[in-house]
């Protein structure tokens, strides 16, 4: 199992906003695929899948504030 | 050194090189002046004298319009008094008078005035530049042709901040002239103990002309600085001008009371055989402008003007104890300043 | 009404007072790209002579924007770092800041200075963690910090149209935040400050990144039947004493907590005030919680460990209310 986490976006960046989730639990992703839609303080950033596989949770729901470095979900890769 | 005219060893209009005389005569009492009254102490602290450098003050002032600029130093007075301000007024403010140039606010080091376009005296060396540039920039933004004389003195080329309001000028095309008043020592210590290369070598990287004159010439001076605000004027270029002088004071009024020795007799002495308030009024005289009875004439008309200045000066009230937050702010100072309560509750 | 971010809220209100006054100019080091978020798009709509990148020159550049103030602009100067401001300290406290005294009130110097993404935000490490606002604060600048979107966007209006120079703290902390923002300009006074949160027992001062904090800790007391005020200065000099004598007055106990260091500190100063002219209100002794005076460490741990915490606040509220001045 892997977790995809918000990924480091600037030096002075400690949080994000989730803006759109787009992925759902049970849903196969490859990696590079789009995620989550989030605002830092300065721009939108479209987070990308880490690892392929099948969503097992999403831990986290538009409006969110996150910090960088949080889970935002967690992919089952085997099989 | 390029002359113009017919006058002789002199190519400046008559008129023009006699008011240069009229404004380093003016410089020279006014200072001398000063210097008995922070003796007696009429003038707090000291004043910072330039006995000796007038040439630059007058040379510079005089090539200036109605529209330009000027930051100086604290050793101001003949920029100030060059650019036409009243020497009433400066002296008031040297008192530390309400009726000063600033109110007794600034004294000496910190003389400025928006309707000469003087942005201000100094006290912190070389940080009057990059104000001189933002200014003159911001000036120019609205159409206007503003140039700007930013006056430092050698030890200032040792200053960050003049290299980087260098910088600033020309890479944004902002025509100040920058007025290096090298006189060799920075308080006592020499320039050449003090910098690795010669002003005008450490200047001439920035980007812009460069060019050293005889600071003991008022003629060299003005020439040097037509050259380079007509060339501010026309397409923004800055200029930097190193003006050899020296001054016959010390650092400041009581630098003889502190004991230091630090220049030689003979240095002081070939400098003031070129002292130009004998020199210059002998080439004026030499070439025909200034007739006999011309210098006397002058010189008691500047004795009259220092005379009124001091009269004027100690007849003018103190500013009230109560007045001490007026001015800290453009607002006022209002009842969220902590310092309204300095003294307690 | 529009929900902005903190940083929009700046970018809005600077653009607002850009299109209303022509003399309103910005420069810093990366403005026409917009590294720090508050310019971006400001160089396209306002042209070159507007929106000025400068060289990486910060006395330069703030004595630039001192002299183009003299002549009738209303230069903004961001800091892309706010400790850069050490770099440009003469030419802050000693030229901007006096111009106006020194030259008997002939000239003003109507400069605002931004310092974005102040404060520390997370491994930033010793040089750029600083919040340096009281060391203005000491030299008599103008300084605002504030806390949501709306005083964002409320005090930067202010600050522009100041004829002083005046300081504001953008701290990285906070400046994600969203808040509604009027869609009609509307200035936040300097010198004003706002109940964050109402209360009867225990003021809370606090500004800036300590407001989030100072909220939760409230969330967390009430549940115990323990009313916090926060109160936020949002502008700290000058400063609503009258609000905070308000506010004491009412709870007869104040905690504060500010995120500088704590030697001649904001804290230190609003203690002061307290102790001297409230001292008859106050029921037990006032309660500073700030920075150690320390260098920032890099590892994460010690960073935190030098920082205002909800913890450290909470020992303070405590305090204070076990303590007793009688």
């Amino acid at each position: 199992m892997t977790e995809i986490r918000v990924p480091k976006m600037g030096p002075t960046t400690v949080e994000v906003e989730v803006m759109e989730l787009l992925v759902s639990e049970g849903q196969r992703i490859a990696a590079g695929d789009p995620v989550a839609e989030v605002e830092t303080e300065k721009t939108e950033v479209t987070i990308e899948a880490t690892a392929a596989g099948i969503v097992s949770e999403i831990l986290v729901s538009v409006g969110d504030i996150c910090e960088i470095g949080e889970v935002l979900c967690t992919v089952e890769t085997a099989g | 050194m390029s002359r113009r005219g017919a006058n002789g060893a002199i190519g400046l209009e008559p008129e023009l090189a006699i008011s240069l005389y009229r404004t380093m005569r003016l410089v020279r009492r006014f200072e001398e002046t000063c210097v008995d009254l922070v003796k007696d102490n009429e003038i707090a602290a000291v004043v910072h004298e330039s006995i000796g450098q007038e040439a630059v003050a007058a040379g510079v002032t005089a090539a200036l319009g109605a529209r330009d600029y000027l930051t100086s130093t604290h050793r101001g007075h003949g920029h100030i008094l060059g650019r036409g301000a009243d020497p009433t007024r400066v002296m008031a403010e040297l008192m530390g008078r309400t009726t000063g140039t600033n109110r007794g606010r600034g004294g000496s080091m910190h003389v400025g005035a928006p309707d000469l376009g003087i942005l201000g005296a100094n006290g912190i060396v070389g940080a009057g530049t990059p104000i001189a540039v933002g200014a003159t920039w911001a000036a120019r933004t609205d159409g206007g042709d503003s140039v700007c004389a930013a006056f430092f003195g050698d030890g200032a080329i040792n200053q960050g901040v003049v290299h980087e309001a260098m910088n600033l000028a020309v890479i944004w095309d902002v025509p100040v002239i920058f007025c290096c008043e090298n006189n060799l020592y920075a308080v006592t210590t020499s320039l050449s103990d003090m910098t690795g290369v010669p002003i005008i070598e450490r200047a001439g990287g920035v980007g812009m002309p460069v060019t050293s004159v005889d600071g003991m010439d008022p003629g060299a001076v003005h020439d040097a600085m037509v050259e380079a605000t007509a060339r501010g004027r026309r397409d923004g270029t800055p200029s930097f001008i190193e003006f050899r002088t020296y001054r016959y004071s010390g650092h400041h009024t009581a630098e003889a009371a502190t004991g230091v020795d630090y220049r030689s007799d003979a240095e002081m002495e070939s400098w003031r055989r070129r002292d130009p308030l004998v020199t210059w009024p002998e080439r004026l005289a030499a070439g025909g402008i200034l007739a006999a009875g011309g210098k006397e004439a002058i010189d008691a008309e500047v004795e009259a003007l220092i005379a009124e200045s001091v009269r004027f000066a100690r007849n003018s009230p103190w500013p009230e104890p109560a007045e001490v937050l007026d001015l800290a702010y453009a607002g006022g100072a209002g009842d969220g300043f902590p310092a309204t309560t300095w003294g307690g509750t | 009404m529009a929900r902005l971010r903190y940083l929009e809220a700046l970018r809005k209100a600077l653009r607002d007072e850009m299109i209303r006054d022509d003399s309103v100019i910005v420069l810093g080091e990366d403005v026409e790209a917009g590294a720090r978020g508050m310019t971006t798009g400001l160089r396209k709509e306002f042209g070159a002579e507007r929106v000025k990148d400068t060289p990486i020159s910060e006395a330069g550049f703030v004595g630039f924007a001192t002299g183009a103030a003299l002549v009738g602009k209303r230069p903004v100067v961001e800091f892309q770092i706010n400790t850069m401001i050490f770099q440009s300290f003469d030419q802050v406290v000693n030229q901007a800041a006096k111009f106006h005294l020194m030259s008997g009130g002939e000239f003003r110097v109507p400069v605002t200075y931004v310092f974005a993404a102040s404060g520390a935000a997370f491994g930033n490490a010793a040089q750029h963690s600083d919040h340096p606002y009281p060391y203005l604060l000491h030299a008599g600048v103008k300084t605002v910090m504030p806390a949501t979107a709306d005083d964002a966007y409320g005090l930067m209006l202010s600050a522009i149209r100041d004829d002083d120079p005046v300081a504001l703290f953008s701290p990285a902390l906070i400046q994600g935040r969203r808040a509604e923002v009027p869609d009609e300009p509307t200035a936040v006074p300097l010198g004003v400050g706002r109940v964050r949160r109402p209360g009867g027992d225990v003021t809370v001062v606090a500004a800036g990144p300590t407001i989030p904090i100072a909220l939760r800790v409230a969330d967390k007391m009430a549940a115990e039947g323990i009313e916090l005020e926060v109160w936020d200065p949002r502008s700290l000099l000058p400063l609503d004493r009258d609000g905070i004598a308000r506010s004491v007055t009412k709870t007869g106990r104040l905690a504060v907590i500010d995120d500088a260091n704590r030697t001649c500190g904001f804290a230190a100063e609003v203690a002061a005030f307290a102790a001297s002219e409230l001292f008859g209100h106050l029921r037990a002794p006032v309660q500073r919680v700030t920075r150690a005076d320390v260098p920032i460490s890099f590892s994460l741990p010690l960073e935190a460990a030098a920082l205002p915490t909800a913890e450290t606040l909470e020992k303070a509220i405590r305090a204070t209310l076990a303590g007793s001045a009688s």
